[in-house]
């Protein structure tokens, strides 16, 4: 099975450089025919490149130890689901997951991307990253190693990794946002290539940018969600390495979303643009580098594993070439026109990127200081939570006023007038509230801003929308349900906007409660005892164990506020580790969360921990709806006629 | 030109301000990883301040109360033992003999640990009576694993 495996890369691999060099010729002496051989490469390099995803899932599935993968973390006792997962339960496998899905966007980029001078470069580049993927997965990150005297069964899977259905489906969602920045990447770098730095291939890649950006939302959503479930702690966001890799490319995909607008309505900020979509794709190359190299646990480990190094020349090496061929164009990266006024969508937006952007190197930066005070001074030190705290919160606060009063403002200059009608209802509404909020027991200063905000957020955008359908009320009599269906199908990416931007609203609420109210408290219960804790009526009545094929399942039988829950903890066979499996009591308006600790030999004696977290469902919700928001903003405007243009076209027939 | 420099200095001027609040909070909340050694020569640098010791559990010290839920044992870098208290339960894989990493602070003579960090190791084996533990290589370990 191992050689079959590694073949099929290979023939991948080959496909892929072949592909790689026949877009580039194709490119440079415009020659259709190349082009058309360098398109249908890349079908016939998904097709390698699935063959060997097919391989590993059937080595998966039948146990087949004799492929290094399996032997090093699948187990046969597994439960099907768990060994399905497991292809991206551990690097090799994820990698190869990652060259696949490139493969899939670059075939379906060469079959329905717009022909024009720029898709052939743009094929070239895709063929040129996946062609160092598929480079990996043949060479030191290869997951086919034959394994020579096969053992009896694998080591079986990370425990943490098959505790919670939601592993199948967040780092697959991680991995399509990642890999989906490569296309406005590859985009960008045709652009530069060609000379066509106009908004031309903004608006080509729009959609894909959108679509990358919402599986990126949705993966570090879930994996929040995944934390949540699966690490007992009551927390969902640690500020680990891991965690920050994933947000840095976010912080700049969202950025770069936001500024694109400015390009293609202002034709301003050429140049900035293109470093934004840079420095997005080649984070996602950094952060799989931070995470899989070890050098953010210590930079001794930098030359520990042969991954590590690799992804490091291939980020140098992007980078190199991305600024070489930036600076060989520099002289056509030219705006047209220039900033009118601060005080307008545009600066808005400006602003917003350096907000944006400075989150983004705040979290590099936080990731990475404990690496260059180690390299430096010899000391181990780590920077945790209230860094970040420190930093993100003003920041975060920034961004939400700023979400505010974008909408609000004009393209170019907003008058005075305009900003007035639109902002001070909603100020004065949301400083009633915050102050309503601090009366009502809130002291924390950011939890009161961001109520206050919040509430300006809405205020402002139902105050548009309102003026919006007052508008074509009065100009043609539409009732006020049809008239809201109409503004929706016309400007899509507004309202789809104003609901991702509710949808962020949401989840500051949640991280701003949860963060500030949540308590936690560890009680020691006898059988039989029972006590309130948080508020909250608790008996516990017994210890139950259950033996499965892969694990040992032990958890504590408590009464809470009525009904049976069963905190456990889950002890894998193969493994030295326990994953707690913890009891929620959901509410729209905070869960209680129930950790089962310890207990001693027969179960008379438990340690329980409980955690009462306000509003923390509401960071899930939110990231539901940011992402049907920015679905929204996919649809095509319909310009839809109204009742009175239709029976005017009519009567213009009949006379 | 004359509009884009007083822009550019709005822009210098935001990022000066997000470039002190991320130095100071950086130099207030870098965690350093010490062993009880480290933290008796300098102990005025690292008072009432967050700090991780790293230090090996000496056998015979730890006691856990399951009615209170409060654990107290002894670290030791095998020259400097520092008695430690933790207010929670020890972790599953919490034993005498083995390397761990607390974090907290020094709190009237005794250190107070909110956090306490054990490092899964396949090498772990627990220390038979009366065996010299090799309290610099257990060390090590834990710090490369930080």
């Amino acid at each position: 099975m191992s050689w079959f495996g590694e073949i099929t890369v290979l023939i991948a691999l080959v496909f892929c450089v072949f592909g790689a060099i026949t877009a580039w010729r194709a490119a440079t002496t415009l020659d259709a025919r190349l082009e058309l051989t360098a398109r249908r490469t890349a079908g016939i390099t998904l097709l390698f490149s699935s063959a060997g995803l097919a391989i590993l899932w059937v080595a998966l599935l039948t146990n087949d130890t004799s492929v290094r993968y399996v032997a090093n973390h699948s187990v046969s006792t597994s439960p099907l689901w768990v060994k399905i997962v497991s292809l991206w339960g551990a690097l090799e496998g994820s990698l190869l997951l990652w060259a696949w899905i490139l493969a899939v966007f670059t075939a379906v980029l060469a079959w329905v991307a717009k022909p024009d001078a720029l898709r052939p470069y743009a094929l070239a580049i895709l063929f040129f990253v996946l062609a160092f993927f598929l480079g990996v997965n043949a060479s030191v990150g290869s997951p086919f190693i034959e394994v020579p005297i096969p053992p009896q069964d694998g080591r079986g899977p990370n425990a943490l990794l098959q505790n919670h259905w939601m592993m199948a489906v967040h780092p697959v969602l991680m991995y399509i946002g990642f890999v989906g920045l490569t296309v406005p990447f590859a985009y960008a770098m045709a652009a530069l290539l060609t000379g066509r730095v106009g908004e031309a291939w903004l608006v080509q890649t729009r959609r894909w940018t959108t679509t990358a950006w919402i599986f990126l939302s949705a993966a570090i959503i879930s994996g929040g969600w995944w934390s949540y479930e699966v690490l007992g702690w009551g927390g969902y966001w640690a500020w680990d390495p891991v965690e920050n890799a994933s947000v840095i490319p976010w912080f700049f995909a969202t950025a770069f979303m936001h500024s694109l607008q400015i390009q293609e309505r202002r034709r301003m900020l050429v140049g900035w643009n293109m470093g934004l979509i840079v420095a997005a794709f080649t984070s996602t190359l950094l952060g799989t580098f931070l995470t899989r190299s070890g050098i953010v646990q210590s930079v001794h480990a930098f030359a520990a594993g042969a991954i590590g190094p690799v992804f490091f020349g291939f980020l140098v090496l992007v980078l190199v070439l991305t600024l070489g061929i930036g600076y060989q164009k520099l002289h056509l990266i030219r705006d047209e026109h220039q900033l009118d006024s601060p005080v307008s969508r545009e600066g808005a937006f400006l602003m917003g990127n350096l907000l944006f952007s400075s989150y983004a190197a705040m979290v590099l930066i936080g990731t990475l200081f404990p690496v260059f005070v180690e390299a430096f001074t010899g000391a181990k030190s780590s920077v945790g939570p209230p860094f970040f705290n420190a930093v993100g919160v003003p920041l975060g606060l920034g961004i939400l006023a700023l979400q505010a009063i974008g909408p609000a403002l004009g393209w170019r200059r907003a008058t005075g007038d305009s900003l007035r009608d639109s902002l001070t209802i909603p100020a004065i509404l949301a400083v009633i509230l915050a102050i309503v909020g601090f009366g009502l027991g809130a002291r924390e200063w950011s939890v009161v801003l961001t109520v206050g905000l919040a509430f300006f957020n809405i205020f402002v955008m139902v105050r548009l929308t309102d003026k919006a359908i007052r508008s074509r009320q009065k100009a043609i009599g539409q009732s006020w349900l049809a008239a809201i269906g109409d503004l929706v199908n016309a400007f899509p990416r507004r309202y789809g906007a104003y609901i991702a931007h509710f949808g962020v609203v949401v989840i500051a609420l949640g991280i701003a409660f949860s963060g500030a109210y949540k308590t936690e408290q560890e009680v020691s219960f006898k059988i039989g005892e029972n006590k309130t804790v948080l508020g909250h009526d608790i008996t516990y009545l017994r210890l139950a164990g259950e033996e499965q094929p892969d694990r040992f399942v032990n958890a504590a039988e408590i009464i809470l506020d009525g009904q049976s829950f069963f905190p456990a903890q889950n002890q894998y066979k193969t493994q030295q580790m326990n994953v707690a499996t913890p009891a929620v009591q959901y509410n729209f308006l905070g869960d209680f969360y129930v950790i089962f600790l310890s207990a001693d030999e027969k179960g008379s004696q438990v340690a329980l921990k409980f955690i009462n977290s306000p509003l923390v469902s509401w960071i899930w919700f939110g990231g539901l709806i940011i992402v049907i928001g920015a679905g929204l903003t996919l649809i095509p405007a319909v310009q839809v006629q109204t009742s009175r243009q239709k029976s005017e076209v009519i009567k213009g027939v009949g006379a | 030109m004359k509009g884009n420099t007083k822009y550019l200095i709005g822009a210098v001027v935001v990022l000066i301000g997000i470039g002190i609040i991320l130095t100071s909070s950086l130099q207030n909340n870098l965690v350093f990883f010490i062993t009880p050694s480290e933290f008796s020569r300098e102990q005025e640098k690292y008072a009432n301040r967050v700090i991780r010791l790293g230090g090996v559990v000496e056998p015979g010290s730890l006691k856990f109360n399951r009615q209170t839920l409060e654990v107290t044992f002894k670290i030791s870098d095998g020259t400097t033992i520092m008695p430690i208290s933790h207010r929670g339960t020890p972790p599953d894989l919490f034993r005498e003999g083995m390397g761990v990493t607390v974090q907290g602070k020094l709190e009237n003579n005794a250190f107070k640990s909110d956090e306490l960090l054990v490092r899964h190791s396949e090498e772990y084996r627990a220390p038979k009576p009366g065996e010299k533990l090799d309290y610099r290589r257990i060390i090590d370990a834990i710090k490369d694993s930080q």
